[in-house]
């Protein structure tokens, strides 16, 4: 069986759902859960393909989310710009944060990452005046007035990215970042300078995180600190995990499936956080690797 | 000025509590615990259901939830850790996945809304023209108590050498025939019981709610990561460092920027020294 | 103009000086091997010229250049690459895939001429004799085989100065037999090899000349037959007076 036949069939179920779901809360719920598709599968490109474990990736979208979202109420930007811009601003903020932390590893690098991104959100609480504190900022422009159009919007933006990553890890480059996953020394040794490889892919990981913040300020006409938060980042590393870490398209899994394990709790009303984490803990232990990223495995064998 | 002097040890000495642990956890297991602010938590709400909801009395109850939340630790260790050690992201995830998990069934029984501990003693001191509450002298005396004890195991007892000797050399120790999982799990258990500890003597003078584990385990991560993973007096070091920069700035600056200092020491020890004060030099 | 000279080189590990102003020069075309007890400093020096460790004094000049303090990654530009003494291969890779990534440097590229990543990368596992099992994953490869690819992809860069890290250690006889002719066979092709080896009776076949360290110094220098008569240089392996 082709590599590529079940990807099209499912982007093609995928294309299909608007006409199937009428339900407009519903529909937003793929529609998140494209964003989210997104934001793992751009976590897994420096996560699992450089070994370097991002906790802090929220304040890649945060910062996507907050600059669109300022941009758009208090400069009137449309949210074609001010998403672009929040691109640039997370490019730059990559950069930044990657020059001191980059040559940490393992343990050290979660750290150091999780520490700029309980300080961001910190400061989102601490300047309030300019991000509206607690509350956020509220009255961004929708993306789209029709449902079904923002819909396709995120899901066309979701394949771009998932696609667009999965061939650069295919690619040369990509095969240099797993070097660098299996030993940093010896890469040094054949002549190639890691350092720039690591930002490369440090920046090609905010990349999405940013534009998919951004595109969540517009979806949901609002953004709050939570965007900053430790959870978003652990939320975005358990779906990568639980699809399966170093394949692009099981992060994106992951992603569709976490967003899709909380819908059908969300039932359960206070209890939704009790059983979701109840049900991740032996899905962890059971399937270390990534469920989808294992019985993909299994399929290809069978 | 004084008081920043006293409530500063009291603090370091509830910071060294929790970060002991969590350092020796990693010293011989490498492993990263982030359910190890559960500890904290678990021991403050299984004290509270002891004493308060079933009535035992406050000593029994209290060293019972110690007791019972080293066992947890014990249990988790087991369970969850031990299967996924090949594997430094699987163990934060799953250990944070059980972190959430506690969390809410904590919630589940009490809800978000604050409890509230009786402490040992209503009573207080006056130390050097200072009133400090009686609950917080214990748990500084308990503390340091504490704190001694640990380091008598480890720099004066055989088994206090295994647990050094496994911290330096995982493979070496085993070839001196020390039983390395029997360390681990017994390095597991202590840090589990000093957390609860912890928990048990501060929170009377505390806000109490699920989400307690957070705010631990950040200070534990600080205290851990500016006084070296792995090295137990550079742990202590730092929570001295740690209590005393928070109680000052607290007094002297502002009580909100307090929450930044935790991070912010994180992350320019990691900039600027990584293996901490008095850690090892980190293979980078 | 010889190829690499030291000028004064020094490294300290704490109290400890493990690299004492040491100077010595290689010229193209030489072979040559180092030796010394345990603890002579050896790798210590070949991680100074490659890169790998800043020197506390003194200089590496490379071609005229002086490369001590630049990143590995610029001395392998420059056309000077080691092996490691503890093979390090890239793990979940195929053979081929190892190579490949040391054919995406800047100067594997400029030295490929045209040729595409994947070919050029064939033709060094050619010349090294692994093609066989170039698709094979790296963990299924014995030990002898993951020497070869440690030098394969040292000469993926096309290297005139190779630096080989006890490439016998660990090898049995029929292992270690071709591993002698390619060495033999690159030199005799014009690149400069220097070795650092504990296995004296491969390397004393091999090369020309011999450098002999102890303590972080060099002690003797000469042609192997001379180095092994010299009663300072057997006192050095015998561990000195009684």
């Amino acid at each position: 069986m082709s590599r590529t036949a079940p990807g099209v069939a499912i982007l093609v179920a995928l294309a299909l759902v608007p006409l199937a779901v009428r339900d407009r809360y519903f529909l937003s719920v793929f529609t998140l859960a494209n964003l989210y598709a997104a934001i793992a599968a751009s976590w897994d490109l420096l996560s699992g393909y450089t070994g370097r474990e991002n906790f802090g990736h929220a304040v890649f979208i945060g910062t996507g989310a907050y600059t669109a979202a300022l941009l758009n109420t208090r400069l009137h930007l449309s949210p074609v710009l001010g998403i672009a811009a929040g691109g640039g601003a997370v490019v730059a903020l990559a950069i930044l944060v990657g020059v001191p932390t980059l040559r940490l590893r393992g343990p050290y690098f979660a750290l150091a990452t999780l520490a700029v991104a309980g300080i961001m959100e910190r400061l989102a609480l601490l300047l309030w005046p300019l991000t509206g504190g607690e509350d956020g900022v509220y009255g961004v422009q929708p993306l789209s007035l029709s449902a079904p159009t923002t819909y396709y919007t995120t899901l066309a933006f979701m394949a771009i990215v998932v696609l667009g990553l999965y061939w650069a890890t295919r690619s040369e480059w990509g095969m240099v970042l797993r070097a660098i996953r299996a030993n940093e020394e010896a890469c040094e040794a054949s002549g190639l300078n890691v350092t720039v490889y690591k930002m490369g892919a440090l920046v090609l990981s905010a990349l999405p995180a940013g534009l998919a913040g951004g595109l969540y300020a517009h979806v949901q006409e609002h953004v709050g600190p939570a965007v900053y938060s430790a959870a978003l980042s652990v939320t975005v590393i358990i779906m990568t995990v639980i699809g399966g870490i170093g394949t692009i398209y099981g992060a994106a899994a992951g992603g569709f499936l976490l967003t899709a394990l909380g819908e059908v709790l969300r039932g359960f009303g206070p209890y939704r956080l009790l059983l979701f984490s109840a049900i991740l803990l032996p899905v962890i232990l059971f399937w270390p690797r990534g469920v989808v990223v294992q019985l993909a495995g299994r399929l290809r064998r069978g | 000025m004084v008081d920043v002097l006293i409530l500063g040890a009291i603090n370091s000495a509830v910071y060294a509590m929790l970060a002991l642990g969590f350092t020796l956890i990693f010293g011989v297991g490498r492993v990263v615990n982030l359910a190890h602010g559960s500890f904290y938590a678990m021991g403050v709400y299984i004290a509270y259901t002891l004493v308060v909801v079933l009535g035992l009395p406050l000593i029994v109850g209290t060293t019972a939830a110690v007791l019972a939340v080293a066992g947890i630790g014990l249990a988790m260790d087991r369970v969850l850790i031990r299967p996924l050690r090949h594997s430094v992201l699987a163990v934060l995830i799953i250990t944070v996945v059980f972190a959430l998990f506690v969390e809410q069934v904590i919630f589940a029984f009490y809800g978000y809304t604050s409890r509230n501990i009786p402490s040992f003693t209503t009573n207080t001191l006056t130390v050097l023209g200072v009133t400090v509450a009686g609950q917080r002298a214990i748990a500084f005396a308990a503390g340091v108590i504490a704190l001694s004890l640990v380091w008598l195991l480890v720099y004066r007892t055989r088994f206090g050498s295994a647990i050094l000797a496994v911290s330096q050399d995982r493979e070496a120790a085993t070839y001196l025939g020390i039983d390395v999982d029997h360390v681990s799990r017994t390095v597991m258990v202590l840090s589990a019981a000093l957390a609860a500890m912890a928990g048990v003597l501060v929170a009377p003078v505390l806000v109490v709610s699920p989400q307690m584990w957070v705010l631990p385990l950040i200070k534990s991560f600080a205290v851990v990561i500016l006084g070296g993973l792995g090295s137990i007096p550079g742990s202590l070091l730092a929570s001295v460092l740690l209590g005393y920069s928070e109680t000052a700035v607290s007094r002297f600056v502002s009580s909100t920027l307090t929450e930044l200092i935790p991070l912010v020491l994180i992350l320019v020890t990691l900039l600027v020294r990584p293996s901490g004060l008095l850690g090892r030099r980190i293979e980078l | 103009m010889a190829l690499l000279t030291t000028e004064g080189l020094t490294k300290r590990f704490g109290g400890l000086t493990a690299v004492d102003t040491l100077t010595f020069a290689v010229d193209a075309g030489d072979l040559v091997g180092i030796i010394g007890p345990n603890g002579a400093g050896k790798t210590t020096l070949f991680s100074l010229l490659s890169g790998f460790l800043r020197p506390d004094d003194g200089a590496v000049v490379f071609k005229g250049h002086r490369i001590s303090g630049r990143p590995p990654y610029r001395i392998v530009d420059q056309g000077l690459a080691r092996t490691f003494q503890v093979v390090r291969p890239f793990t979940n890779m195929t053979v081929v895939e190892n190579v490949a990534t040391a054919c995406v440097s800047p100067r594997a590229r400029r030295m490929s001429r045209g040729r595409d990543v994947w070919q050029h990368a064939m033709e060094i596992i050619a010349a090294v004799e692994l093609e066989k099992k170039a698709r094979h994953p790296v963990e299924t490869l014995p030990f002898g085989d993951l020497r070869r690819l440690e030098i394969a992809r040292a000469l993926a860069t096309h290297p005139e100065l190779l630096l080989l890290d006890e490439p016998f250690s660990g090898l049995s006889i029929s292992e270690a037999a071709p591993l002698e002719t390619l060495i033999g066979t690159l030199a005799q092709r014009g690149t400069t090899i220097l070795i650092v080896e504990h296995k004296l009776r491969e390397l004393m076949r091999l090369v020309r000349r011999v450098i002999v360290m102890q303590f972080g110094q060099i002690i003797a220098e000469g042609s192997p037959a001379v180095v092994a008569q010299s009663p300072r240089v057997v006192e050095a392996y015998l561990g000195g007076t009684p």
